[in-house]
């Protein structure tokens, strides 16, 4: 039994350019213990994707539209339908079972409460205690990610702290009251390679420590390398391709999985002369999307009925999802 | 000579049209010597042909504080750089964020005010110059910015944007300027009805193709590209690094190439810079980026996460931030984070040494650190350095 | 990563906030109201007037309301008016007296069918009186504000783009003038020069530029260090062509609403003085006027207070929420 599953979940965003289907009919499984990475390019529906689980969607434009989140909230009784949840019994669940820390470290964090106070406020929001356990967990959660000598700096105001740090202490909230599942929606983007290092070290560090769940949303192939276990890839609000690790990596069967790999500049230097290899075109606009394959028009694979027919789940009866008529090895 | 140099630029535009020629070849009269190197070789001689030359460049920005506004700190930006550029060379300038790298390419166009060194730029001194001599300068250096949202004049058309340079320079009149607008449009890999729309109707990186065109227009000898592919998607990113490496051969382009990718840089470089809090940790051939010892640099191209789930290395991840630029740390300014460090790193600030030819290092052991230390000392390392 | 770069809604600027500003219907309604407003007060002649619009005397054509054919010349107008010659025909305007028009026969009557909103103490239709002063108000309303703004905008970009001691002085000013209570130094402004239209819209115009020139300056300040404003130096560019082309435009949008709330705050104060007996002359309407002289009939007839004053009131909030309207349609985060 998964501990999270996600059927045909569905939400639009109701611009005045028209319906925006930014999460189309997404259906996914999350393990307990499991690293799920969800990469493509912006735009493809990844942050909304992140937002509906955690029914954060803004509201208006955006609704859920559809689906079902079913998520095993008790060991013994069936799994619960989180877009069932009244608002309040999503408060609880949001933080203590589901969490997420967001892309900017600056805007997420409240400039005018130290860093300490959030983190005891989250606390105190879902499991109380007295202001020295309060206290004392803040400070064990801060020196769990890193901060050093964290005591004091649990006194720290955000300005006060790097990006990194940042990103650590939003990671420090999230992880608070202990969720079963974190997501994480382009955790690193905002930082430094060498800082990226050491936050995507303390996730798996966390993941393996904790046995947490984690869904890593990301553009980037090679982070999801670092840290996941499966793998799903977007286009256009729908997932195109599903696998292990080393199923996307070393067999990648979608047209456009295997373009976003090829656009991964190499390990070795190239030699003189060599192009850098792109994914031409952009991703269509979400609002007025072209019948059959969203990815036709910078596929090369492309065939005539790619842009009659609606692309089902697994076309070529692959044993997994890959969402393409001609798919096959590179 | 010239004269068959400039043909072989206009060649290698193509579409073309006689009329824009001549403008271009305007262009071209005023943008003094050109040489064309072969584009085959990337190796390139850039001893001999010095384009821009930095010295010992300094700037601080000082932060103001009190009733009365007086200096109380300062952010030491950029705490003393020599470096030079060659005709045609690609220049890659690396390192961690809010180490200097912009404010340095702000520097060398004088678009900041340097504090205290000399900037040489094809001959002449620009470091003092007032901006009305300068100028006529201005129409040589260009720059590409990283953000492709902010960039741009959003009420601004493309073709008014791309025509700016020319504009200000007075190069080529209305008819003639429209017409060098829309080949510069095509040039850039844009369709020509781009020129009457607005900056927003574009993605990022179409966006980046406009600020190219814009950058090129009065074809410039250097153009400071400042991260100009670190907001785009890696799908796209591609597509604006293969045009950069096709204008530079055109048009025999310097390009000082800044980014915190490591990987983006090496292929693109000629040369690589390593910047550390204000000053170059190291500086060496793009090509021997696997030979370069410097700890910093070590941990820099280590930290690139790869896409190979199979090589989930123990690597070597830097403990610790950027440490404050407002009082750098005294001796070697990396000793905080460096896992060699001894004691006298902590004292005394090691100079910036030829340890190999075309390799240049600023650290006190780097003739002990192997090519290969990190790889050796990984795991220990790992956890020695973890937080 | 690549911000709305999915949505390129291929319009411009001004058509993305007029999208935005037409959500508010409100806002939309006080629009075509500012807009009817400016229509009448530009059209005043032609819709209270005690000539004809158009006139056929003689066998030929003439709009005496603009100007007095040289047919009628020696011949008594309103004499003729009411004993029409065979073939005479002539177009009156939708209010039949002008401000001016003292009909003794009704003074102080409540509003009927031929006066519909009622005579003032000397017999003066109130209704002409109102269509003539909206003249006086939104003039005073809109070029003590270009004033103020051509100002404003002067110093705010200059002190913001320079900084430095020019951007200390100009700040010091600011505040200096914003110490002043304004609205009595007008006052002392106008017993000075002595009351007329156009002495009013300056004092206005000049002490009311310093929200604008802050709020340029702040835009001028934030904008100088954005990047295609450092790749228009980079290419060369002129500070004045900096400053005017890249500079403004992207600043203009604060300004339009600050302008938008400034209109109406002019319209009250031209009110007030005339109220006050320091506005313009009485030989000129205005609704300010047209209140002070009211004061005297406050029990007896109700008409002469109301009507101007729902005049005033309506305008004010008409500006005031076609400001609103637009502060939120330029505000990026309240966009959809
Ligand atoms: N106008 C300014 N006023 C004050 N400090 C500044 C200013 N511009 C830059 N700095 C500071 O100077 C240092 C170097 O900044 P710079 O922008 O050159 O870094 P960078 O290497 O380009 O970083 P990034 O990779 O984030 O672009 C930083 O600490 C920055 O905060
Ligand atoms: N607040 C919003 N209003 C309108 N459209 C939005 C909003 N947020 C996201 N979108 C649109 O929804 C789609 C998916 O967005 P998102 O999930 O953020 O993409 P990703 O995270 O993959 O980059 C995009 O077309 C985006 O423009
Ligand atoms: S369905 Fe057709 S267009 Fe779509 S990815 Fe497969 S081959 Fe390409
Ligand atoms: S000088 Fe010392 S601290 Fe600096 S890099 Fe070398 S070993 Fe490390
Ligand atoms: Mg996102
Ligand atoms: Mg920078």
């Amino acid at each position: 039994m998964p501990l999270l599953s996600v059927e045909h979940l569905t939400t639009h965003l109701f611009t005045d350019s028209g319906v925006v289907r930014a999460v189309d009919g997404v259906s996914f499984s999350l393990d307990r213990g499991e690293a799920l990475g969800i990469v493509g390019e912006s735009g493809c529906g990844k942050s909304m994707t992140a937002l509906s689980l955690m029914r954060l969607v803004p509201e208006p434009p955006g609704r859920i539209v559809g689906g079902r989140v079913l998520f095993q909230l008790t060991a013994t009784g069936g799994p619960v339908d989180l877009l069932m949840l009244s608002n309040e019994q999503m408060r609880k669940v949001r933080g203590k079972r589901l969490a997420m820390i967001f892309q900017e470290p600056m805007t997420s964090l409240n400039p005018v409460f130290t860093i300490g106070d959030q983190i005891a406020e989250a606390i105190k929001l879902h499991e109380g205690g007295s202001r020295r356990q309060v206290q004392s967990r803040v400070v064990d959660m801060l020196s769990l990610v890193g901060i050093p000598t964290p005591a004091q700096r649990a006194n720290d105001y955000p300005h006060q702290l790097s990006g990194g740090m940042r990103q650590r202490v939003m990671i420090a909230m999230a992880l608070s009251c202990r969720p079963e599942i974190l997501l994480a929606d382009e955790p690193t983007t905002a930082l430094d390679v060498t800082i990226q290092a050491q936050i995507l070290d303390l996730l798996r560090r966390l993941q393996a420590e904790f046995g947490m769940s984690l869904v890593l949303v990301t553009h980037d192939l090679g982070v999801v390398a670092e840290v996941a276990q499966r793998v799903i890839v977007m286009y256009a609000g729908k997932i195109v391709e599903q696998g292990t690790v080393d199923q996307i990596f070393r067999q990648p069967l979608h047209p456009y999985t295997q373009g976003l790999l090829k656009a991964i500049p190499p390990l070795a230097k190239l030699p003189p002369g060599t192009r850098f290899a792109t994914i031409p075109g952009t991703v269509p606009d979400l609002a007025h999307l072209p019948r059959g394959c969203a990815f036709a028009d910078r596929c090369p694979k492309v065939r005539e009925n790619c842009r009659e027919n609606e692309v089902p789940d697994d076309p070529c009866n692959v044993g997994r999802l890959v969402r393409c008529f001609y798919a096959s090895n590179p | 000579m010239q004269c068959g140099q400039a043909r072989a630029v206009l060649l290698c535009i193509k579409s073309v049209t006689r009329d824009s020629c001549i403008v271009i070849r305007k262009t071209l009269k005023y943008s003094g010597d050109f040489t064309i190197h072969d584009p085959r070789s990337t190796i390139y001689e850039h001893m001999n042909d010095i384009l821009v030359n930095i010295e010992d460049l300094k700037k601080r920005f000082p932060i103001e504080g009190g009733l009365l506004g007086r200096e109380v700190a300062a952010v030491h930006a950029v705490r003393g750089v020599s470096l030079s550029i060659g005709r045609g060379e690609t220049l890659g300038l690396v390192g961690e964020s809010g180490c200097g790298k912009s404010t340095l390419g702000m520097l060398l166009l004088r678009l900041l005010e340097p504090d205290s060194g000399s900037i040489i730029f094809d001959g002449v001194d620009i470091t003092r110059m007032s901006q009305r001599e300068l100028r006529p300068l201005r129409r040589r250096m260009q720059v590409v910015f990283q953000d492709p949202y902010a960039s741009l004049n959003p009420r601004m058309t493309v073709g008014e944007i791309v025509a700016e340079p020319l504009l200000v320079h007075r190069v080529a009149r209305r008819e003639e300027r429209r017409e060098r607008v829309i080949e510069l449009i095509r040039l850039v890999g844009l369709s020509e009805d781009a020129y009457g729309k607005y900056p927003h109707e574009f993605s990022g990186g179409q966006r980046q193709r406009i600020g190219i065109a814009r950058a090129i227009a009065l074809t410039p000898s250097i153009i400071v590209a400042d991260e100009p592919v670190s907001a785009l998607d890696i799908s796209i990113r591609g597509e604006i690094l293969n045009l950069l490496c096709d204008l530079r051969e055109r048009f025999s382009l310097a390009y000082l190439f800044i980014a915190h990718d490591l990987k983006v840089v090496e292929h693109l470089s000629h040369r690589i810079a390593v910047m550390y809090l204000g000053k170059i940790a190291e500086l060496f051939p793009a090509e021997g980026l696997a030979a370069a010892r410097h700890p910093y640099t070590q941990a820099l191209a280590s930290a690139v996460p790869l896409p190979d789930p199979g090589a989930r290395r123990k690597r070597m991840v830097l403990a610790g931030d950027v440490p404050s630029q407002i009082v750098p740390p005294a001796g070697c300014s990396f000793h905080p984070r460096c896992p060699y460090a001894q004691e006298i790193c902590k004292n005394v600030e090691p100079p910036l040494e030829e340890y190999q030819p075309g390799f240049k290092a600023s650290c006190h052991f780097i003739a002990e650190m192997s090519e290969r230390t990190v790889s050796h000392m990984a795991p220990a390392l790992h956890d020695a350095v973890r937080v | 990563m690549e911000r709305g770069s999915l949505n390129p809604s291929s319009q411009k600027y001004s058509a993305l906030i007029w999208r935005q500003f037409k959500k508010s219907r409100l806002a939309v309604i006080c629009l075509v109201f500012v807009a009817i407003l400016a229509a009448v007060a530009v059209a005043a002649p032609f819709i209270a007037n005690d000539r004809p619009v158009l006139m056929r005397y003689n066998g030929s054509w003439s709009m005496p309301v603009l100007k007095m054919p040289v047919a009628l010349r020696g011949v008594d107008l309103y004499e003729l008016m009411s004993n029409p010659p065979a073939g005479t025909w002539m177009l009156m305007p939708p209010i039949k007296y002008s401000p001016g028009s003292y009909d003794l026969s009704s003074v102080l009557a409540a509003p009927s069918l031929q006066h519909p909103f009622g005579t003032d103490g000397d017999g003066r239709d109130v209704a002409a009186q109102l269509v003539w002063g909206s003249r006086v108000s939104l003039s005073v309303g809109v070029v003590a504000v270009g004033i103020a703004v051509a100002i404003g905008v002067l110093l705010g970009l200059i002190a913001g783009f320079y900084g430095g001691w020019i951007d200390i002085a100009v700040s010091r000013f600011i505040e200096v003038m914003i110490c002043f209570p304004t609205f009595f130094l007008i006052l002392a402004v106008l017993a000075f020069v002595g009351p007329s239209i156009y002495n009013i819209m300056i004092v206005i115009g000049v002490t009311g530029w310093t929200g604008v020139a802050r709020l340029v300056r702040g835009e001028c300040l934030k904008l100088r260090r954005r990047e295609f404003v450092m790749a228009a130096a980079a290419s060369g560019a002129r500070d004045r062509r900096v400053m005017l082309r890249h500079i403004l435009p992207n600043s203009m949008a604060p300004v339009l609403v600050s302008a938008s709330f400034g209109i109406a705050g002019a319209i009250l104060v031209e009110a007030s003085l005339s109220f006050l007996g320091f506005g313009v002359p009485p030989s000129q309407p205005s609704w300010g006027s047209m209140l002070s002289q009211a004061q005297q009939f406050m029990d007896i007839a109700w008409w002469l207070t109301l009507i101007p004053g729902s005049a005033i009131f309506f305008t004010i909030t008409a500006y005031n929420l076609v400001g609103e309207a637009l502060r939120d349609a330029i505000d990026p985060n309240l966009r959809t």
